[in-house]
């Protein structure tokens, strides 16, 4: 039993409140994928998603939530505050250090009147030591995560990865400890104040740490080549990018050289052994690169990988969701609602061998205002309408 | 820590290999988990096999097993096979990595192990799944990020070849991922009482880790491409030069007119306090302009000193950090994320620790990754009940091996 009621009275899923930001937009989906009812807290003043990159964020991210405005800078807004966080089993939150003790909702009030709430705080130092005060997004969390630094060609500078990388990583490790505290303290009913720092989150990655030897060996840039594979990059091809890596054995370059079509160049037992092959890129690169010119992508990636061989195409995300495997993934699944004519969202990963879930739309900023309010803090609609005219959600 | 980690009621056996499997077992060991990693001697996790070719030496492999458990067991044998469902049977959580399918060849795949263990939740985490038209494809990390778009995305916008990058960040993305997974998977069995077999696609979570580029691509929104270091939202924001060293760079990013503020106060550079850049709008308008303001800054100190003062004005800003940087990073230090332990073998190592904490408390890391069959006597002794002497003709058989 949830030693909480939680919004919706269930005892058997977390009710999670999100203190909406970026960061703890991504930690709410985790939740919500991983079956726990998430409500969103915002501003009053919260605009829309203007412009389709925001509406697809807000798309992807919010859906299967609730929402409810609350003015925190407010003395009325941080009352309620006060009142409705207890009420959740999971609080996330991703403000700076203090900053939620300072509206007088820290762990030790949270916890006094709910000893079994987790609250996690994701944030791209923790929660303590010298750079806890610094501001960081998801630029620069991950340049200081020490990912970017190896990522790009050595003429140009560093490139961030993709699509928010360090928010996702410190969602990631915020979702599962708090799911693992949450699942405890149903036993215990002793909850956790969990720490996440997004920076550690990568810098944990990839032996960045382990692979410093002192002075400057450190990994540095060196475009896709692969430390261990020979070839192991990206190669032009007649239509396109594909990616190869052909490492340790000696089976496996046989079976590429045949699949090449035996260029005179690669002959010879010698180039079977990585070592060698590693003194010898320039040439292996030239005469792969050579081959795949004439070829297409589609051919390389079937005809490759027929000879069992790791070769992939390099797909943009619209190819990718039309490649036949990730079609019978189905990997996309339709969400309906009153306000919405339907759209297309990702299906969690998690998912196979449990109940499929019904999932409704995200919602408009306070749309569950009034709903959560009466249920959580016991106002009557009067009391609502006094605080909404007063600005305060 | 005086209380229980949230783990300590859970065993793992853990089938796992390269980096993918065992970054996902050793999040839950920090959480608690007694996790117990299923080798062999006649074929060696290529994770040991490091630069010196010594699997016993290898910094990668001690880094990405902490806390984990090593037995040897040659699953080529029926007693070898016997007494890997022996110890499923004892475990909550079976994971491994091989490629689709060859967990079942070895004949422990869901059926055999769940038949008299209905509790038992099962992770696959295979490249592109175990059905479908390429489900018996080669794949790596690298290659499932091609596949994906995360290559293709990750790019400078206006170059045509994708830069790639030395990470194989799938690797570590699906193997948190699958850790997040598996603790969500036994809170599904406490709800209903039934175990799972979960077919975590590495590629499914890839594209899950760009959700709202994937949500763009398949409701026909305006498409998202290789941004690099440019954001349509901050000015100044990006990567810049600096003069610390031969490759050194900082990173700036601006939202607000308070940051903006910051960063003109940290510069005092006669470009920055033109007025029509004191709005959103106006730095939006002037994006060019303001680049080359705070590159001509940036040009003349170091990436530290960029960082450090324009923190300490409130601007967001820091290193792009070098292998070197994170083993000086004094946050890391003061809060004891970097370990300083010693090695069997290799001696004193210094690795990353846990990224998240409970309170204040720093999640233990009790030991280093395990050499090979480490464990047997604990495994074979405590948890399946084996005497010495039934240990020593296991070994002795080739069985344990």
């Amino acid at each position: 039993m949830s030693t909480t009621g939680g919004p919706a009275g269930t005892a058997v899923r977390p009710s999670v409140l999100e203190l909406s930001s970026p960061v703890t937009a991504v930690a709410g989906r985790l939740l919500a994928d991983a079956g726990a009812r998430v409500v969103k807290l915002e501003h009053p003043t919260t605009t829309e998603p203007a412009g389709d990159e925001d509406r697809a964020r807000w798309l992807y991210l919010d859906t299967d939530k609730r929402s409810i405005t609350l003015a925190t800078d407010t003395p009325r807004g941080r009352e309620l505050l006060v009142r409705l966080l207890p009420r959740f089993d999971i609080v996330v939150e991703s403000g700076a250090p203090g900053e939620l003790a300072s509206l007088g909702a820290g762990y030790d009030v949270l916890s006094a009147a709910n000893p079994a709430i987790t609250l996690a705080s994701i944030t791209p130092f923790g929660q303590w030591g010298p750079y806890a005060h610094y501001q960081a997004d998801d630029l620069v969390a991950f340049a200081m995560g020490g990912i970017m630094f190896v990522s790009g060609v050595p003429e140009l500078p560093p490139v961030v990865a993709p699509c928010r990388q360090a928010y996702l990583m410190g969602g990631i490790h915020a979702s599962m400890t708090a799911l693992a505290c949450w699942r405890a303290a149903r036993r215990t009913g002793r909850g956790e104040w969990i720490d996440v720092s997004m920076v550690e989150a990568l810098a944990a990655q990839e032996n960045t740490l382990t692979n410093f030897k002192g002075g400057s060996d450190f990994s540095r840039r060196e475009g896709s080549q692969h430390r261990n594979g020979n070839p192991g990059r990206v190669f032009r091809c007649k239509d396109g990018f594909v990616h190869l890596l052909i490492q340790h054995d000696d089976h496996v370059w046989t079976r590429f050289v045949d699949w090449l079509g035996h260029p005179p160049e690669l002959q010879g037992p010698d180039f079977a052994n990585l070592m060698v092959r590693r003194g010898q890129t320039e040439l292996i690169t030239a005469v792969t690169e050579r081959i795949l010119l004439t070829r297409t992508r589609a051919e390389i990636f079937g005809g490759g990988q027929e000879a069992h061989l790791p070769i992939a195409a390099v797909y943009s995300i619209s190819e990718a969701l039309n490649d036949p495997q990730v079609q019978h993934m189905q990997i996309l699944e339709t969400v309906r609602g009153p306000a919405t004519n339907g759209y297309r969202t990702l299906r969690p990963p998690i998912q196979r061998g449990r109940r499929t879930p019904e999932r409704t739309p995200a919602p408009a900023i306070g749309a569950d205002t009034d709903t959560i309010l009466a249920d959580l803090a016991g106002l009557d609609p009067a009391e609502i309408a006094e605080l909404r005219r007063a600005g305060v959600v | 820590m005086s209380r229980p980690l949230p783990l300590a009621d859970i065993r793992v056996l853990a089938f796992t290999h390269v980096a993918a499997g065992p970054y996902a077992t050793l999040q839950l060991a920090a959480l608690g988990a007694d996790v117990i990693k299923v080798e062999s001697r006649s074929r060696i996790d290529l994770w040991r096999w490091d630069k010196n070719r010594d699997p016993e030496r290898s910094a990668r492999f001690i880094d990405h097993n902490k806390n984990a458990r090593s037995v040897t067991l040659n699953l080529k044998t029926p007693e070898g096979r016997a007494l890997a469902m022996e110890l499923a049977a004892k475990s909550d959580v079976v994971v491994e990595n091989f490629a689709a399918g060859v967990l079942e060849r070895l004949g422990l795949g869901w059926d055999v192990l769940s038949k008299d263990h209905p509790e038992l939740i099962l992770v696959h985490m295979s490249g592109l799944g175990s059905t479908g038209p390429r489900s018996q494809y080669v794949t790596y990390g690298p290659s499932v990020m091609a596949v994906s778009g995360m290559t293709h995305l990750w790019n400078h916008p206006e170059r045509e070849e994708p830069v790639g990058s030395q990470t194989s960040y799938p690797d570590y993305l699906v193997g948190a991922y699958a850790a997040y997974a598996i603790v969500a998977a036994l809170i599904d069995r406490d709800v209903d009482g039934h175990g799972r077999e979960l077919d975590l696609i590495q590629l499914h979570v890839v594209e899950t880790a760009m959700g709202s580029a994937v949500v763009a691509a398949a409701n026909e929104l305006t498409a998202v491409g290789p941004q690099g270091d440019i954001s349509d939202a901050h000015v100044p924001y990006g990567c810049y030069p600096c003069a610390g060293g031969d490759d050194d760079w900082c990173v700036i990013s601006v939202a607000t007119d308070e940051q903006w503020q910051g960063l003109v106060r940290t510069m005092v550079h006669p470009g920055a306090a033109d007025p029509r850049f004191a709005t959103e709008e106006g730095r939006r308008a002037h994006r060019a302009e303001i680049d080359a303001v705070v590159a001509d800054w940036t040009r003349g100190r170091s990436a530290r000193e960029v960082m450090e003062r324009c923190q300490a004005n409130g601007a967001p800003a820091g290193i792009v950090a070098t292998g070197r940087d994170l083993s000086e990073n004094p946050s890391f230090a003061e809060r004891g994320f970097l370990l300083e332990m010693e090695h069997v073998m290799m001696g004193p190592v210094r690795l990353p620790g846990p990224p998240m904490r409970l309170g204040h408390d720093r999640l233990e890391i009790w030991r280093l990754g395990p050499t090979l069959g480490e464990d047997n006597d604990y495994v074979l002794g405590e948890v399946l009940g084996r005497s010495p002497d039934e240990i020593a003709k296991l070994e002795a058989d080739g069985v344990v091996a």
